[in-house]
């Protein structure tokens, strides 16, 4: 991810993003953080954390990596199906 | 007559700028007057008109810069840690799909071209 | 008969030049062809060691260009008309340069393409007006210092303003004067010369532009430059080698040396020529610029400097020297400058002031008003000079004139012996000349008959 990306985002003054997450406790017990808050900033401390990310139906989980600092949490949890042909309804 | 720089053979009669920006990945025509304006040709200058003195200089400015293969490769790679960190735009890539939010209803031919995790140019 | 025929074909290769957009060299060297020699492809004799001689860059050099310069004016009908003569012009008539003027005007490029010169066997030229504004300026000119003789032509596009500055050139060459003629001061500023900074000065050099430029003055100041003489000695370095010029050396001979030497770095020689020509007082210099109104069009240059930002015009040498020579800082001891605007250029705020229209407002853009030029014509008193368009009587010289030279075809000439049918015809052209417009004139008469 280039720096850039995430300057020309938004205004520099602003900072990033942040929604106040238990990240601490999750870090300690290791359990997945479920959010809804798809806009929250990857940042660099949320690397190793499990995160449940709602997606409109169902929560999505992944793991945080280093490449993901800087990216929304929205990113991963992909919102749209794709259209698959099926003869019966049923199936 | 044409005069080869990094090997690659351009026509002597284009102007210096455009003969490198038609010529070499990663170098538009701003970026090829930069390059002239530094080694002082002057606007109008053509390829064939280099000594091998300039043509040398030449070589050494291209040769700092992320140019053709190298600049490939890193386009590359980018599109390929999108790709492994299973980001939505990675996976659009890999789709062949416009990545930034388009509408695909009509009208991808560019996306549909370009767009893939081992993209071409 | 022949050389009627040749005049039509040019006139008729003209109105194609108008009537289509392609390619016309091919026309053009059809008929060179047929009178050079037949063109033909042998492959046999090609291999026979018979090999063919040819210069750099490309053997098709456009319509423009064969039809300026293969010499369609040998096969032009003689007509007898009086050389255009300093101090004997009689407004109204019709006259040619002739001999050596016509020679050194070649030489220094004042005839320019387009201006269907080819059709007459000499180059001819209306006395107006304005010619005899301007040999009455050059006449006083030749005994004053030229910071005093600042001449500013301006007028429409195809008024006659580079025909009024080739008629100041052999006028100014009659009296004896040297001439430096700029004819197109374009080149100088979009970037298709080199250019050298010179660290001294701290002034780009333009070694290509000024090689060219010393070369039109050797050719067609050859005589007085000749007898000029240095006033000191001066030391030129090429490539090593060292050449001593004592006092003796004239002019000439230094110039023709030194102009192989322009691109050696810090050098100073177009600086000591102008110098020199500046310090004596034999003979009066006229420098003339045509187009001069680029640099109001854009004072900022298509050269840029190393940091890729664009180099305004006066940080250029020759540029720089003129405006000096306009605003007075250098002065001839005789002589003048005269500059000609052209109409291709913007009528911003700098070219008002120049021309005098206008005071400068504050707050506007550089593109709009330049300070650099606008100051320059605001402490300076210029003597301006308005072309203004043909009247009737102008209109009716020149018409018999191109009857007599046989550009309007015979059988069109014959319907206007009538005295009443010339009027009218001559009235007709005055409307398709947009009132009285030179180039509209020529191009009513030579494609639109």
């Amino acid at each position: 991810m280039r720096a850039s990306f995430v300057a020309l985002a938004r205004s520099a003054w602003k900072g990033p993003h942040i929604v106040p997450l238990p990240i601490a406790d999750a870090l300690k017990t290791g359990a997945p953080i479920r959010t809804n808050s798809r806009n929250c900033t990857i940042l660099p401390q949320f690397v190793g954390v499990k995160f449940q990310v709602h997606n409109g139906k169902e929560y999505v989980a992944f793991e945080i990596t280093d490449e993901m600092i800087g990216h929304k949490l929205g990113e991963f949890a992909p919102t749209r199906k794709s259209f698959k042909y099926t003869q019966t309804k049923n199936k | 007559m044409a005069i080869h720089i990094l090997g690659k053979a351009i026509k002597g009669k284009k102007p210096i700028h455009l003969g490198l920006a038609s010529t070499f990945y990663g170098i538009g025509v701003g970026t090829a007057q930069k390059i002239c304006a530094k080694l002082g040709f002057y606007p109008q200058m053509q390829i064939h008109q280099l000594s091998e003195n300039q043509i040398l200089n030449i070589t050494k400015e291209l040769s700092g810069m992320t140019i053709e293969k190298q600049l490939l490769e890193e386009t590359r790679s980018n599109i390929k840690m999108k790709k492994d960190i299973g980001s939505y735009a990675g996976m659009r890539h890999a789709m062949g799909l416009p990545v930034r939010g388009q509408k695909t209803k009509n009208n991808i031919a560019t996306a549909r071209k370009l767009n893939r995790i081992n993209r071409k140019q | 008969m022949l050389r009627a025929q040749i005049t039509r074909n040019v006139s008729l290769l003209h109105a194609r030049a108008f009537q289509t957009a392609t390619p016309l060299s091919k026309g053009a060297a059809k008929v060179v062809a047929t009178k050079k020699r037949k063109q033909t492809f042998n492959p046999s004799k090609g291999k026979s060691g018979e090999k063919a001689t040819r210069a750099a860059g490309s053997s098709v050099k456009g319509f423009v260009h064969e039809v300026s310069f293969t010499g369609y004016n040998k096969g032009a009908e003689n007509i007898a008309i009086a050389a255009l003569g300093a101090g004997a012009l009689q407004k109204g008539t019709v006259c040619a340069f002739e001999g050596a003027t016509r020679r050194d005007l070649a030489h220094f490029g004042s005839f320019h393409k387009l201006q269907y010169h080819e059709l007459f066997k000499n180059p001819i030229s209306l006395v107006r007006d304005e010619t005899l504004q301007v040999d009455a300026y050059v006449q006083k000119a030749v005994t004053s210092p030229s910071s005093e003789n600042v001449l500013l032509v301006s007028g429409k596009g195809g008024a006659g303003k580079t025909s009024l500055l080739a008629q100041a050139h052999a006028l100014a060459l009659q009296r004896a004067a040297i001439v430096l003629p700029i004819n197109n001061a374009d080149s100088l500023v979009d970037g298709s010369n080199d250019f050298l900074l010179n660290t001294e000065t701290g002034r780009y050099q333009q070694p290509m532009f000024v090689k060219n430029f010393l070369h039109k003055i050797l050719c067609g100041n050859k005589a007085a430059l000749q007898a000029l003489k240095l006033s000191q000695e001066y030391v030129s370095h090429y490539k090593g080698k060292q050449t001593k010029y004592d006092a003796q050396t004239s002019l000439y001979d230094y110039i023709k040396s030194v102009r192989t030497s322009l691109d050696t770095k810090n050098n100073a020689y177009f600086a000591t020529i102008i110098a020199e020509l500046a310090k004596q007082d034999q003979f009066p210099v006229f420098f003339t610029v045509d187009k001069f109104s680029t640099f109001t069009h854009n004072p900022y240059t298509q050269y840029r400097n190393t940091e890729n930002a664009p180099i305004h015009f006066s940080d250029f040498e020759l540029p720089a020297l003129l405006l000096d020579f306009v605003s007075g800082a250098q002065s001839f001891k005789r002589g003048g400058v005269i500059l000609a605007t052209s109409d291709v250029h913007k009528r911003n705020d700098t070219f008002r002031v120049m021309l005098g229209e206008m005071q400068p407002r504050p707050y506007v853009s550089v593109e709009e008003y330049d300070p650099t030029v606008g100051q320059v014509f605001l402490q300076k008193k210029v003597q301006r000079l308005a072309v203004a368009p043909l009247d009737l009587a102008e209109i009716r010289a020149l018409t018999q004139t191109f009857i007599a030279a046989k550009v309007i075809p015979e059988k069109e000439a014959e319907k206007l012996e009538d005295e009443e049918a010339f009027a009218s015809y001559v009235k007709q052209k005055y409307v398709l000349s947009g009132n009285g417009n030179f180039r509209e004139l020529l191009k009513s008469v030579v494609l639109f008959y």
